[in-house]
């Protein structure tokens, strides 16, 4: 039987299964998932979804034949409980699965606060904390977000839209610390606090008050005291490593180390998506990215590798949240010592910040400027010099920021001009 | 129990491919939901990514909104007048019958 064996059916898992038939791989194919229902997409959980615009059904990855269709054992609700490198087996609670080639798409789980061991405190990662949070989100109820990073201030945009009074609490001094610039986290603050919520910045919880297992208020750090019907922990996640770690692979940042090829140290097993830490080559840095793009791509290359047609893992890195009116969009990664040029008005609700270190388009962090987005996405790690004077005008496409490199196979006359 | 709605994917090579939905199902997601090739979706109906592209045909009106206009200018493959998203169109009983093409490439 051997083939390959999946752990793990997010989106990553899911396109490794699904890119390996595109590509040809004959082998069985056996994609294990921890929860019990049909592989979906994670992102709507806190938006559409969790507003009710969406069914489950809705945001499903594949169709519910796809798996039978293409010859993949899809296995629900099964956890590995260990990988043996050795005699390349995945050991389940009742049995083990061979492998020739196993990949571990384990994802990364949200992260608990202590002393939050409330009934009425949610997290939200996967279908089932989205539905038990959905259920608590009435109309009037008063909702206290901890942590003002995506998933807390994509709750608060969509609770306000359900009718709830939501506080956010966060404890650095700006929203979205470590994923966008310092102006940007001040304009969606602007934004959230004209739609009602009550952001709380450089504030921390010190005391909840609770009554018969469920938290009633909070007491913060700068003393306010804040009535809670129920709280969301949204202080990010933390990767799903055991599995691999237990059977020796390296790890770096929290995550599982890969190369480019998607490879751990261990043989034969690979590791792909929000578990895994890599070096990206566009920054030059080591990364642990979690994100649709990461988990998408990552799924192809090992496909690609497996089936050995693969090259190396290096894409743009990009990003997207939607908050109230704003299509946030962010393509590349930040880089110290770089700088930020605004293009477009604030005022409009559409505009970018452009980041670029000397001449080097770095990144660009998008508000309802989809072209902007779409053509950094492109853009980031090509090759010429990139002129941020030219990219503060909006009207200047960013494409033509970008002077082409001379092409030095080019004749030289071609170079010089005119004919003498 | 709602009445589906019945449209057809005809992709590059001319294969044909009929399916239904429920109405204020997206096109997009009436494609993943029966598997049908070269819609991939990748972002699951955010406007997002322009992996869902499809040539409508007459009855569906022209994109409107703002993003989605944008976000066809990067389509794979060319973008013509009846370009669409397909995650951005609702079934709805007007539909019924609608043959969309797909386009050859969607990344």
């Amino acid at each position: 039987m051997p083939g390959a064996v999946i752990v793990g059916a997010g989106h990553a898992g899911v396109q490794a299964a699904a890119s390996l038939r595109q590509a040809g791989y004959q082998e069985p194919i056996r994609l294990i998932g921890e929860e019990d229902c049909a592989p979906y997409h994670r992102p709507p959980l806190s938006k559409a979804m969790l507003a009710g615009e969406k069914r489950p059904e809705q945001i499903a990855l594949r169709g519910p034949d796809y798996f039978d269709r293409n010859g993949i054992e899809f296995m629900p609700g099964v956890r590995a409980r260990a990988l043996d490198p050795a005699s390349k087996t995945v050991r389940l609670a009742d049995g083990s699965l061979a492998y020739d080639k196993a990949v571990i798409a384990t994802g990364a789980g949200a992260r608990m606060l202590d002393g939050f061991e409330y009934d009425n405190v949610f997290v939200l990662r996967n279908m089932r904390d989205a539905l038990s949070l959905q259920d608590a989100l009435t109309p009037g109820a008063k909702l206290v977000v901890v942590g003002g990073g995506f998933i807390g201030l994509e709750v608060a945009a969509t609770a306000r839209k359900l009718g709830l009074s939501v506080d956010v609490v966060e404890m650095q001094d700006r929203l979205l610390t470590r994923a966008i610039p310092a102006a940007l986290s001040e304009y969606i603050c602007q934004r959230h606090r004209a739609e009602g919520v009550r952001i709380h910045l450089g504030a921390r919880i010190d005391r909840v008050a609770a009554e018969d297992g469920r938290i009633a208020s909070v007491e913060l750090s700068n003393g306010a005291g804040l009535a809670a019907d129920l709280v969301l922990i949204g202080v990010g996640t933390a990767p799903e490593t055991g599995l691999a770690t237990e059977a020796g692979a390296g790890t770096a940042l929290g995550g599982i180390l890969v190369d480019g090829a998607m490879r751990t140290t261990l043989p034969d097993v690979y590791a792909i998506g929000d578990c895994t830490a890599f070096d990206l080559p566009v920054t030059g840095s080591r990364v642990r990215l979690e994100s649709v793009q990461n988990a998408v791509d990552q799924g192809r290359a090992v496909a690609g590798q497996i089936t050995g047609q693969g090259g190396s893992y290096d894409p743009v890195p990009w990003f997207w949240s939607d908050q109230f009116d704003m299509k946030l969009q962010m393509a590349g990664l930040s880089l110290p010592g770089s700088g930020f040029t605004l293009r477009g008005a604030v005022e409009s609700g559409s505009f970018s910040l452009v980041e670029t270190l000397g001449d080097r388009l770095v990144a660009v962090y998008s508000v309802n400027a989809v072209a902007d987005h779409m053509t950094s996405r492109r853009l980031i790690g090509e090759p010429g010099r990139f002129d941020r004077s030219a990219a503060s005008d909006p009207d200047t496409p960013l494409k033509a920021c970008l002077a082409a490199p001379v092409d030095r196979r080019a004749p030289v006359s071609a170079i010089a001009g005119a004919e003498p | 129990m709602t009445d589906e709605i019945n449209i057809a994917f005809r992709t590059a090579d001319g294969e044909t491919f009929q399916v239904s939905g429920k109405p204020g199902t997206t096109v997009m997601e009436t494609a993943i939901m029966n598997d049908v090739p070269g819609i991939e979706a990748e972002c699951g109906g955010a406007c997002a990514c322009a992996t869902c592209h499809v040539y409508a045909p007459e009855g569906v009106g022209p994109a409107d909104d703002p993003y989605e206009l944008d976000m066809l200018d990067f389509a794979a493959d060319e973008r013509r007048p009846n370009s669409r998203l397909s995650c951005q169109i609702e079934l709805e009983p007007s539909l019924e019958g609608a043959v969309f093409q797909l386009p050859r490439v969607q990344i």
